[in-house]
Parts: C-alpha cells; sequence; structure tokens
C-alpha cells in the first residue's frame, strides 16, 4: 500500500472540502451546517418524498435520488476512466436479469449501498459484504484485488461527480468519510 | 398387493415432485427473464482511437446527445473514450456508434465491447440474491 500517495489523495479531498466549506461560510451571513443529531442521509435529503424523475409517476426519498444522481453521475466517469474501468465491465453490459442492464444494476446497488451506509432506514444493501464483494476468491464478479492506488482513484471520481452535482463541500467531506471508512474492507494488496 | 399400491404412491410423489420443479423452474426463468421496457437504460463506450482537440469533446457529446433514444453522454479527452446511455427500446449502441463514425472526424472510433470473461469479472457491487442465483444457474442448464 502506497502511504504517502494514500494520504495526498485524502489531505486532498478533505482539504478541498475544508477550503470550499471556508469559501462557503464567508459567502453566506449564516452557517449552513445543520444540527449534528441529523444523520448524513438526512443531510443529503432524508426520507421525504418527491417525484422521480427517471420514473415519471412515482415517488422517490430525497436523499436517495440525490444519492442517486451523484452514483449515475460517478459511473459514467469511472466507464471513462483507465485506470479503474477495468473493474466495471459489467456497465457495459446490456440487460441481463429482470429488466436492468448493468449500469442500471450497479447505480441501483451502489446507490443503496452509500444509501444504507449514510444511515437510510428505507434502503437495505443486499450485495455481500465490502471484504467479500472485494476478493476474487469469494466473489467471481471481480477480476482482481483492489489496491490503494485504484480505490483512491474510484474516491476521487465519486467526489468528482458530487462536485459537479452540487454536493456542498461539507457534505463532500462526509461522504468521502464514509468511502474511506470501507477502505480497509476493499483494498486488499 | 401391497407392494404394488406402494409403488404407486412412490410414482405418483416422484412424478407430482418433477412437476413442481419444472413449474418453479418455468416460473422462475419468466419472472427474471430479460425485459426491456421504457425505463431500461443501457450503457455503450466509444474509444476514439485519436486525439480530442480542445472543444472537441463538447462537439462529440452534442453529436451523440442528437442521436435518438441518447440519456446521458460523458467524453474523457485525456482516455480518448465517450461513454453515453441510451434507450435500447430506441436506439441500438452500433447503430449510434456507425452513424458517429460516419458523420464526425472519428473515422476510426469503436465501440468497446467487453468479453464475456471481462464481463462476468466486473462488478463488484453485484447483489447476489437468491432469486438471481437460481435463475443463472437454470440459464446455465437450459
Amino acid at each position: 500500500m502506497n502511504l504517502r500517495k494514500k494520504m495526498t489523495v485524502t489531505a486532498l479531498i478533505l482539504g478541498t472540502g475544508a477550503i470550499l466549506s471556508g469559501m462557503q461560510a464567508c459567502s453566506k451571513k449564516t452557517s449552513s451546517n445543520p444540527p449534528a443529531t441529523l444523520t448524513l442521509y438526512d443531510s443529503l435529503g432524508g426520507s421525504a418524498m418527491v417525484s422521480d424523475p427517471a420514473n415519471p409517476g412515482q415517488m422517490v426519498e430525497k436523499g436517495y435520488l440525490g444519492i442517486r444522481t451523484i452514483v449515475d453521475s460517478a459511473v459514467f466517469i469511472i466507464a471513462a476512466d483507465t485506470q479503474i474501468n477495468g473493474y466495471f465491465q459489467v456497465l457495459l453490459g446490456e440487460v441481463t436479469s429482470g429488466n436492468t442492464s448493468g449500469y442500471q444494476k450497479l447505480s441501483t446497488n451502489f446507490s443503496t449501498f452509500v444509501a444504507a451506509a449514510t444511515g437510510a432506514k428505507d434502503y437495505t444493501y443486499k450485495g455481500l459484504s465490502m471484504p467479500a464483494a472485494h476478493d476474487p476468491g469469494q466473489n467471481p464478479r471481480i477480476s482482481m484485488k483492489v489496491d490503494s492506488s485504484d480505490f483512491n482513484r474510484f474516491v476521487i471520481d465519486v467526489a468528482a461527480s458530487a462536485t459537479k452535482n452540487g454536493l456542498p463541500a461539507y457534505l463532500l467531506a462526509r461522504v468521502g468519510a464514509v468511502l474511506g471508512s470501507v477502505e480497509g474492507q476493499v483494498v486488499q494488496r | 398387493m401391497k407392494e404394488r399400491k406402494w409403488k404407486k404412491i412412490a410414482l405418483w410423489a416422484t412424478g407430482t415432485f418433477v412437476a413442481l420443479t419444472a413449474v418453479l423452474a418455468i416460473h422462475i426463468w419468466w419472472v427474471m427473464k430479460p425485459r426491456i421496457d421504457a425505463h431500461t437504460e443501457v450503457m455503450a463506450r466509444i474509444d476514439l482511437h485519436q486525439p480530442v482537440r480542445p472543444g472537441d469533446a463538447e462537439a462529440i457529446q452534442a453529436w451523440l446527445y442528437e442521436a435518438k433514444g441518447v440519456r446521458h453522454v460523458l467524453v474523457n479527452p485525456t482516455s480518448r473514450i465517450a461513454v453515453f446511455s441510451f434507450s435500447p427500446l430506441e436506439n441500438d449502441a452500433n447503430r449510434i456508434v456507425a452513424g458517429f463514425t460516419t458523420h464526425t472526424a472519428y473515422r476510426h472510433a469503436t465501440r468497446y465491447l467487453p468479453g464475456a470473461a471481462a464481463l462476468s469479472g466486473g462488478c463488484p457491487a453485484a447483489a447476489t440474491n437468491l432469486t438471481y442465483r437460481v435463475y443463472a444457474f437454470l440459464k446455465r442448464i437450459l
């Protein structure tokens, strides 16, 4: 594991978050930080129901919608990122089962995972545990073990998507912390 | 006489078990079989194979957005890759890529298609629910 590289990337993400937080604080007279009792999911929109732009006539939780928007945008960034798109070939798989393509399935699974990890009560991640999902010995759907550099690249791509979709800096730092919390389980070489 | 009766019961029990198993297998296949509807979205990737000059990324993006059924596009000039999602009910990725190579300066662009091995080993976050595993098993043996 390249510790120096890992620390640099983490510092970059947290640093960007801190700087943007500071800029935000300067531009507004009142602090926009939510009360400490709220879960991250609550801060991302929570369980308030809103109409789902991707499925006319259907409702979706605002928090989940926000997460899904960032995830959908992130998978495009990842699909075009040659450093890590080898892990995500399934994105290019067409309709596989049910009525979902590889892209839709990954979008749903990843969104649900993040929703559950940030405190959503109505979404449950039913996939493999993080260590099992990233171990080729236990999950034939991952071709090789993930290294620290690839994990950091993944976090950078997600952060780029979150920034592109206007996620406030203080929330970006918290989402980064959630992703960082599973690094030890994902990175296995 | 008694032996004959037991044979008959065993035959009926086996027959019923086989019939119910077949009904369950057909049901699972029917429920899980690939289905395309208005909400289905598929992603495809174009490898451009030539440098993307400043401003060209926007032009590529604009061209792809013009294609029927295309919903979202991202162009990475550094990796020379364009990815887009589209409705398979409205268009076909091969047709979109063929139009792209014909109508833009990217004559050598190709659609990237992962092989079966790459596809089967490329999704760390895949859900592995029991129903899907049963479906995958049935699909393999049928």
